[in-house]
């Protein structure tokens, strides 16, 4: 694949529509289908692309390069692309193919990707590729339920008692809060001889 | 010549004597002078003298409101003139003599005895006869309504009623029977007294009930929630169950208008009187030839809710069933119902229970634990796990 595309990290949306078959009532619904999800499942994202596919590549490989030289812009930027599910579907060749992350792996069976496709695959059939994401959406989520712990969303108008520690306590989480801390101690002065 | 020398003496006497007589005029209203009034000494009207009822003085004193006599009267003798009484609508029980009338103080110019001697003691308020007091009335007085003459519509053996009521009942009673199709018997019994569950009626006023269809109430004197109807049974069948119950209510609510004894009675008879005019206009007309050689006249009584005698007999209101349809199609009336009552609710269970799941999946969130697994391939977040197929 790095012969193909290369190394190079690409900026990608949850819906990248470069076949322009999506229509705009399709992508507004999808769109709600998928904060929805990401709503439900903090730590997971899933990503569709559309577009021609070159000959050579079958659509898994594609979903392969993308998750992992992908930076998908999902509302939570926190996510990991090891939680996440990409989906990529050429209309033109009628091929379908997805590919998800490490952690997704470790706990989905073998079976669950070939699951999702099957879901999609009626409403690919009859491009209705909006209703091909909902069905996606829906059969994560059917995987994923079971597997997870579920936790009441606290959502307060107030800081809470132990706030005004740092930002994040306010909402505001660094973009860089991975990045190395600067070192506070003042560097050594050069001695004059 | 004689004469004329004294009649300068005699006027200049006169002349003389003309300041006597005013002198002496003077004396005399000295001794006898008029009554002074003064502003304190008017007559204070209490208000117990103000509520007082008019005295029955009406015999001897003017009439208090304008009667048919009146109109030969000076403007200034008359009595609305005199006493200038306050012409308003009062209320029937605050003006015995008249609507229009309002109660004079004659208290006020008249002594105290003169007014309360032609005041008749009150009546004590009767108490109703418990049921349990009831008794028949005996065979005696049987035997006196039994002889009591055909033409005498009014039958009091025992003289329970005043002479002036009597009288006026039986005037009426003889015009109700000239103009009415059913004649009216009265029979007058005692206030404790109840006819008896075997009375034949018919033989009652020498047989006169039973030659005639007519009309015969026995009026517990006193008590006219007590009277018990009988009605001809042409007419009985001829109205209907609420229209009989009406007349009997009627008569009873116009009866019990008035706490006098006689005034109730004399109320009842006339509101009968007049629905009795009624039922006659529903019966229908009997025509001469089907009239049958000798009548067959029966008597039913009006049974109505309140004054029913014996719970034995059959009461003439019964509840009647709803008209019923075809049962067929009542059954498929009512499962359509049934089963859009249950079409309803199950969607509208499923509608709150879709709610209440969305608004609890906004409420949860699905948190999935953390594994590191070792990568393949190259990939840093995917190791090449996924699926691909054609969908057309």
């Amino acid at each position: 694949m790095q012969p193909f595309f290369g190394d190079q990290w690409v900026r990608l949306d949850r819906l990248t529509d470069a076949a322009h078959c999506l229509r705009l009532a399709d992508r507004h619904k999808a769109e709600m289908t998928l904060d929805d999800l990401e709503r439900a499942f903090p730590q997971v994202f899933i990503a569709f692309y559309f577009g021609a596919l070159p000959s050579a590549l079958n659509p898994q490989e594609v979903a392969f390069w993308l998750l992992n030289n992908g930076a998908f812009s999902t509302p939570q930027i926190s996510k990991r692309n090891e939680y996440g599910v990409v989906c990529v579907i050429d209309p033109a060749g009628g091929i379908v193919g997805t590919a998800i992350g490490y952690a997704l792996e470790s706990l989905l069976p073998e079976t669950a990707p070939a699951a999702i496709l099957q879901s999609m695959i009626p409403a690919l059939g009859h491009a209705e590729y909006g209703s091909a994401i909902e069905a996606a959406a829906t059969s994560v989520s059917d995987l994923l339920r079971p597997l997870a712990v579920a936790r009441p969303i606290t959502q307060s108008l107030t800081p809470g008692p132990h706030a005004g520690a740092s930002a994040a306590d306010y909402g505001l989480h660094p973009l860089r809060s991975g990045h190395r801390q600067t070192d506070p101690t003042p560097a050594p002065t050069r001695q004059k001889r | 010549m004689a004469l004329k020398r004294p009649t300068p003496i005699l006027i200049a006497l006169l002349i003389c004597a003309a300041p006597l007589g005013a002198v002496a005029q003077l004396s005399e209203e000295e001794i006898l002078p008029l009554p002074q009034w003064q502003p304190g000494d008017a007559p204070m009207a209490s208000p117990e003298i103000s509520n007082m009822q008019p005295p029955p003085l009406l015999g001897l004193l003017p009439s208090l409101t304008p009667g048919p006599g009146d109109s030969n009267l000076s403007p200034t003798t008359r009595p609305d003139t005199i006493l200038t009484p306050l012409l308003t609508q009062d209320s029937a029980e605050n003006s015995p003599a008249g609507v229009g009338y309002r109660p004079a103080n004659l208290s006020t110019f008249l002594p105290e005895s003169l007014l309360d001697s032609g005041r008749p003691p009150a009546a004590p308020p009767h108490t109703p006869t418990a049921a349990s007091m009831l008794k028949d009335v005996d065979a005696e007085f049987l035997k006196l309504c039994n002889g009591s003459p055909a033409s005498e519509l009014l039958i009091d053996p025992l003289g329970l009623i005043t002479e002036v009521l009597q009288g006026d009942l039986e005037r009426f009673l003889n015009f109700h029977a000239q103009e009415a199709r059913f004649p009216l018997y009265i029979v007058v019994l005692k206030s404790d007294e109840k006819l008896p569950a075997d009375i034949d009626l018919m033989a009652m006023a020498s047989g006169g009930i039973a030659k005639k269809p007519t009309a015969v109430l026995a009026y517990p004197i006193a008590e006219p929630w007590r009277a018990r109807l009988f009605l001809p049974k042409l007419a009985h069948d001829s109205a209907s169950n609420s229209f009989l119950k009406e007349l009997l209510e009627a008569c009873v609510k116009e009866a019990m208008s008035s706490p006098e004894t006689d005034e109730q009675l004399h109320r009842f008879c006339v509101e009968l009187s007049t629905r009795l005019f009624w039922l006659e206009k529903l019966c229908p007309a009997v025509r001469v030839a089907e009239k049958p050689a000798v009548p067959t006249v029966s008597l039913q009584e009006v049974v109505s809710k309140d004054s029913a005698p014996a719970p034995s007999q059959t009461p003439l209101i019964t509840v009647t069933p709803p008209p019923t349809g075809d049962p067929v199609l009542r059954w498929v009336v009512f499962i359509l119902c049934l089963l859009a009552a249950i079409g309803t609710t199950v969607w509208h269970g499923m509608r709150t229970w879709r709610k209440s799941k969305a608004r609890q999946q906004l409420k949860t969130a699905w948190i999935l634990p953390e594994r590191d697994l070792p990568q393949r391939l190259g990939g840093a977040f995917s190791g090449g796990t996924g699926a691909w197929t054609r969908f057309r």
